[in-house]
Formats: C-alpha cells, sequence, structure tokens
C-alpha cells in the first residue's frame, strides 16, 4: 500500500513532466515509508542517440541529509547524518517527446543506490548499502487494435534491523522481483477494450528471522471497459492469485500463532465494478466498488460484510495546466509478512506545482489504519495508524542539472507494545535532504 | 517532427505504387498515351522520392545534433517534395481518367483540445509490489 501512496505522489507529476523539458526526479520503491530508492525521471529530450530510434540516458544523484530515527524505536531514537549516491542508465526507443513509438516499444534500466553514514558509531555505520534496481519494459503497438507487453522489475533492499544492539539485528534484506505479461485488445474504435494480465511476485527475505515469510504471488486479471465517452470508461475487473510461502520448514513463530505452525497459502478473490476517466476538462474521477475474499487455507481470513468489500475512490483536478491536486480514499485488504492479511482504511491526497518554469514543487501524504489478523498469540489483532508525508522541491538549473531539497516523515502509533528496545511500533522518523542531480 | 516526416515518405511510397499501378493498367489497355503520359508522372515521382529519403536522413541527423535550424529546413524540403509527389500522383490519375472515381484511401485528422490530458485514464492501472517494512509482531522478531 505504501508503495501505492508513492506511486501516487509520483503521478501527481507526470503531466508536468510532459510538459516541461527539464529532468526530473521520482521515488521508488521504498521500505517502511523510507524513500530507499531514488529514481530520476528522466527528461526525453535528452540523451545519447545510439542508433535509429534508441536513446541512452544517464544519469546520478548525491543526496545529503540527515535521518531522526534510524532503527523505527522511538523509546530509543537514534539519528545520523547520511549520504546517498544514485547512479542510473536507461535505454529505450521513446520518441524525443516521451511518446511510445508504434511497434516495438523498449526501456531497459539498471540503477543502484549506495548509503553510507556519516557516524563513528559502528552499529550505525553497519547499515550502509548498495542497492540495486532494475527494470525491463517491452511493448508491441499493432496500430492500438492489439498491444502486447512483458515487464519486469527487481529490487534489492536493505533496511535496519528491528533491535540495534543483541538478538535481532540483523539487517532486513530483501529481494522483490515482479514479472507481468499482459493482452489488450481494442476492437474497432476501441470503444470496448479488453485487458488480460498475469502478474508473478517473487518476495525474498534473505535475514533468516523473516525467511518464513518468503512468497511468490501469482495473479490473473482481466479488465473489460466501456469506453463512453473518449477518455471515460465503466469497467468490470477480476483478479484472482495464489499466494504461495516457499519456506515452509523455516521457523515462522514470530510470524504466525504457533497452532498453525508455518505461514499459510492463500487464493485472493477481488472482484469490482467502477468508473476511471474524465468528468469534465480539468477533472478525473476513479470509483470502484467490489467483492473480496482473503481465501487463506488455514488461520484468519476476511469476512463479514465490511471485511469482503472493497471500495476506492479518488479525484484528480488541474486548475491549472502546471497544477494535479489528488485526492482518494479507499478499503481493501492485504497479505502480509507478519500474520495472515490485514485491512487497509486509508486517505490520501497529493499537489504538485510547477512555480515557474525551473522550480517544481510537490507534497503528498497519506494515512492508514490498519488491522492486522492471524498474528501470534497475544496480540491479534493488531492495529496500526501510519501517517507518512512527503515535500519536494527541485531547482533545474539546466535542462540536466537540477538542486533541491526534501523532507519525509513516517509515524506509526500501534495497540501492540512489547518489551522497550522492539521497532517497528511506535515510532517518528523524519528525513531531511538536500541533493544534487546530473542527468542526460 | 521525424513521426510526420515517415508519414510523409509512407504516403509517398503509396502514391508511387499507385502510379505502377496505373501504368499496368495502360499497359493491359495498350494505349501508349496513356502509357507515356503515366511513365512520364512515374519518372518525377521517383526522382522526388529519391530527394525526401536524402531529406529524411538529413532531418534525422539533425534531430541527433539538436540543430534546430537544419531540422526545420530539411522538414521544409520534404513537405514541398510530398506536395509535389500528391500533385504527379493526380497527375497520373488523370493520364488514365480515373481522377473523379479515385479519391485516395480515406484520412481523418483529429483535434484534440490541449487542455485534455495526454494520457489515458480509462487504462487499469500498472501492477505495483506492496513493498512495506514488516512490523514487528513478537519479541522473537
Amino acid at each position: 500500500m505504501t508503495f501505492r501512496y508513492l506511486a501516487l505522489g509520483v503521478a501527481a507529476v507526470m503531466c508536468l513532466v510532459a510538459r516541461t523539458s527539464h529532468a526530473q526526479q521520482s521515488y521508488g520503491p521504498i521500505t517502511g515509508g523510507v524513500l530507499a530508492v531514488p529514481t530520476p525521471v528522466i527528461s526525453p529530450t535528452n540523451g545519447v542517440p545510439l542508433s535509429d530510434g534508441a536513446v541512452l540516458h544517464a544519469g546520478v544523484s548525491v543526496e545529503g541529509g540527515y535521518d531522526s530515527n534510524l532503527f523505527y524505536n522511538d523509546d530509543e531514537k537514534v539519528g545520523s547524518a547520511l549520504l546517498r549516491v544514485n547512479p542510473f542508465l536507461d535505454l529505450t526507443n521513446a520518441s524525443r517527446t516521451g511518446e511510445a513509438p508504434n511497434g516495438l516499444f523498449f526501456d531497459l534500466r539498471a540503477g543502484a543506490s549506495y548509503r553510507e553514514y556519516l557516524n563513528s558509531d559502528a552499529s550505525i555505520r553497519r547499515l550502509r548499502a548498495i542497492q540495486p534496481t532494475a527494470s525491463v519494459n517491452l511493448e508491441h503497438n499493432s496500430g492500438g487494435t492489439l498491444v502486447v507487453g512483458v515487464a519486469d522489475t527487481y529490487a534489492r533492499l536493505q533496511d535496519a534491523p528491528y533491535t540495534r544492539l543483541g538478538a535481532n539485528d540483523d539487517l532486513i534484506v530483501r529481494d522483490n522481483n515482479l514479472a507481468s505479461a499482459q493482452l489488450r485488445w481494442s476492437p474497432g474504435g476501441g470503444r470496448l477494450q479488453s485487458t488480460l494480465r498475469l502478474t508473478n511476485t517473487v518476495d525474498w527475505f534473505e535475514t533468516a528471522a523473516l525467511k518464513a515469510g518468503n512468497s511468490m504471488t501469482n495473479e490473473a486479471m482481466l479488465d473489460v471497459s466501456w469506453r463512453w465517452l473518449p477518455k471515460t470508461a465503466l469497467y468490470v475487473q477480476v483478479r484472482q492469485g495464489y499466494v504461495k510461502y516457499l519456506n515452509t520448514q523455516d521457523d515462522s513463530s514470530g510470524l504466525v500463532p504457533s497452532s498453525l505452525g508455518k505461514k499459510q497459502d492463500s487464493y485472493p478473490l477481488r472482484a469490482m465494478v467502477g468508473i476511471r476517466g474524465l468528468i469534465t476538462e480539468k477533472t478525473s474521477v476513479a470509483l470502484s466498488v467490489g467483492y473480496q475474499n482473503a481465501f487463506y487455507i488455514g488461520g484468519k481470513s476476511t469476512t463479514g460484510f465490511f471485511g469482503s468489500t472493497l471500495a476506492a475512490a479518488e479525484l484528480i483536478v488541474m486548475p491549472l495546466q502546471t497544477t494535479k491536486l489528488t485526492f482518494g480514499l479507499h478499503h481493501d485488504f492485504q497479505n502480509s509478512v507478519v500474520g495472515n492479511f490485514f485491512y487497509d482504511d486509508g486517505a490520501y491526497a497529493s499537489v504538485s506545482h510547477q512555480l515557474v518554469s525551473r522550480l517544481i514543487a510537490q507534497a503528498w501524504g497519506a494515512y492508514d489504519h490498519r488491522r492486522y489478523y492471524g498474528l501470534p498469540a497475544g496480540m491479534d489483532p493488531r492495529v496500526d495508524d501510519m501517517i507518512q508525508a512527503t515535500a519536494l522541491l527541485d531547482f533545474y538549473i539546466r535542462a540536466w542539472a537540477y538542486v533541491g531539497a526534501s523532507y519525509s516523515l513516517i509515524r506509526n502509533r500501534s495497540d501492540y507494545l512489547p518489551d522497550q528496545g522492539y521497532s517497528g511500533t511506535n515510532y517518528t522518523k523524519q528525513l531531511v535532504f538536500g541533493h544534487v542531480g546530473l542527468t542526460y | 517532427m521525424t513521426n510526420q516526416a515517415r508519414e510523409y515518405q509512407q504516403g509517398m511510397n503509396q502514391v508511387l505504387t499507385r502510379i505502377h499501378t496505373l501504368e499496368e493498367t495502360a499497359r493491359r489497355q495498350k494505349d501508349i498515351i496513356k502509357l507515356n503520359c503515366v511513365m512520364d508522372k512515374e519518372v518525377q515521382a521517383k526522382v522526388n522520392v529519391g530527394i525526401a529519403e536524402q531529406a529524411l536522413t538529413a532531418l534525422q541527423e539533425n534531430v541527433a545534433r539538436a540543430d534546430e535550424g537544419g531540422r526545420t529546413h530539411e522538414f521544409t524540403r520534404l513537405t514541398i517534395i510530398n506536395q509535389k509527389v500528391v500533385v504527379l500522383g493526380a497527375e497520373a490519375e488523370n493520364c488514365i481518367g480515373e481522377d473523379l472515381s479515385f479519391v485516395g484511401a480515406t484520412r481523418v485528422d483529429l483535434d484534440i483540445d490541449p487542455n485534455i490530458p495526454r494520457d489515458d485514464p480509462t487504462q487499469p492501472g500498472v501492477p505495483t509490489t506492496p513493498i512495506d517494512r514488516p512490523p514487528a509482531a513478537s519479541t522473537y522478531m
């Protein structure tokens, strides 16, 4: 869910990206609400042409800042200055206007984020990390009638351990790979449109205490929409997933009740109807409501009327060409590494604005009310309230060089309060960064 | 600009193909006057298409060099050549006498209000993975 909010924040500035020739910066993915791998958005007007159509982009950003709560623990707040260096390469055949060409489109990207803590404490310096990312996106468009695409995104993330010293002080190291194949069919004038998508997600923990949470998720999605206006559609969507835990022999005593003994596979089903698209020239909505069921083979699962109902509403307003406002609400459930799942009731908002041609400001915030089920005895259910917010300001000195600053906040409050010294329950974390970057 | 130039090139090639078809028609009719007329247009059209290919190559080079002036110049050349080839195609139709019956492929020009967002909001969202830090769920972890 956290990533969704991040994507929202990024999406809020995409309209500005299309209108400015300057390089921009977006962020993702994140862990624990902390921006982990900053990935600059590339201006399509830059780049080195390698052949007819293929353009190579490259860039690097350097960030210096301060993290107020490295270990997500208000009982033992430890802060430190840190430095991040984020290089990337991108090869694509998108046009100079940023549009995908007819026929074959490709976008290959590789990047990394190196994080170094400017601190003399060895227990802090060991949090240093190199976090690589890579993605491939291939798409073939047959005149808009038939579009076939495959994509893959990989990220390796490292985050602070649950305790600073002593037991459970292993870094949380996680490999995540998301692969998808999609077929979109728009016969005739494109009024009716069908999308069939298969996704495969591997979530792999290298940390011993979390290995029982290693999982593979396969999901099939069928989306049929009817465009009753050129940019407005009514749709029906069905998603059937299969979540399989890969290390059922590993110790899962910290993740699920002892009576279950291991993480439980599930067959999550979501079926919804809704509307998405423009309702006026400057206003678009996305409304959906439907049925959901987690179908866990053991332990607790979604139940009741509200537990079986999913709903989402989003409103986007563009009062000016350079300003975008987004508001959203949602109620759904997510599979969880800890326990079986959590209900997620949330609200979010974002604003982005291009102040002058080279100064871009963005801000987004989100609130989540999460109810975890299927946890070990004594803490089930657990309720967390999480607030996340980020503000960014970038100034483009040239089309290929920028400076900026960012502020991020993540605050969690939980009704589960274990012994002091353990993180991840009640914490407030703030990050402040100044950055400079080059992209071409 | 490059996309438009490629469209011009495709259009000119289609005109050439059509002129070739008209030439075959004239041959079948064994009408030497029509055949000479069409072949005259075909030769002129071929020359212009050759020039257009050179202009397109030059245009791409100027785009790569970010030479705004050169790019505009080559695109203007291409536009003029395209107009010439279209006129030659129409004249070739006149040679056979089919100008009134052949109107060419249907072309749809679409003007979109610049205030309307360019992206398509009717598409389903792209798949994403929630990457949350797993919350501490016990004193075990």
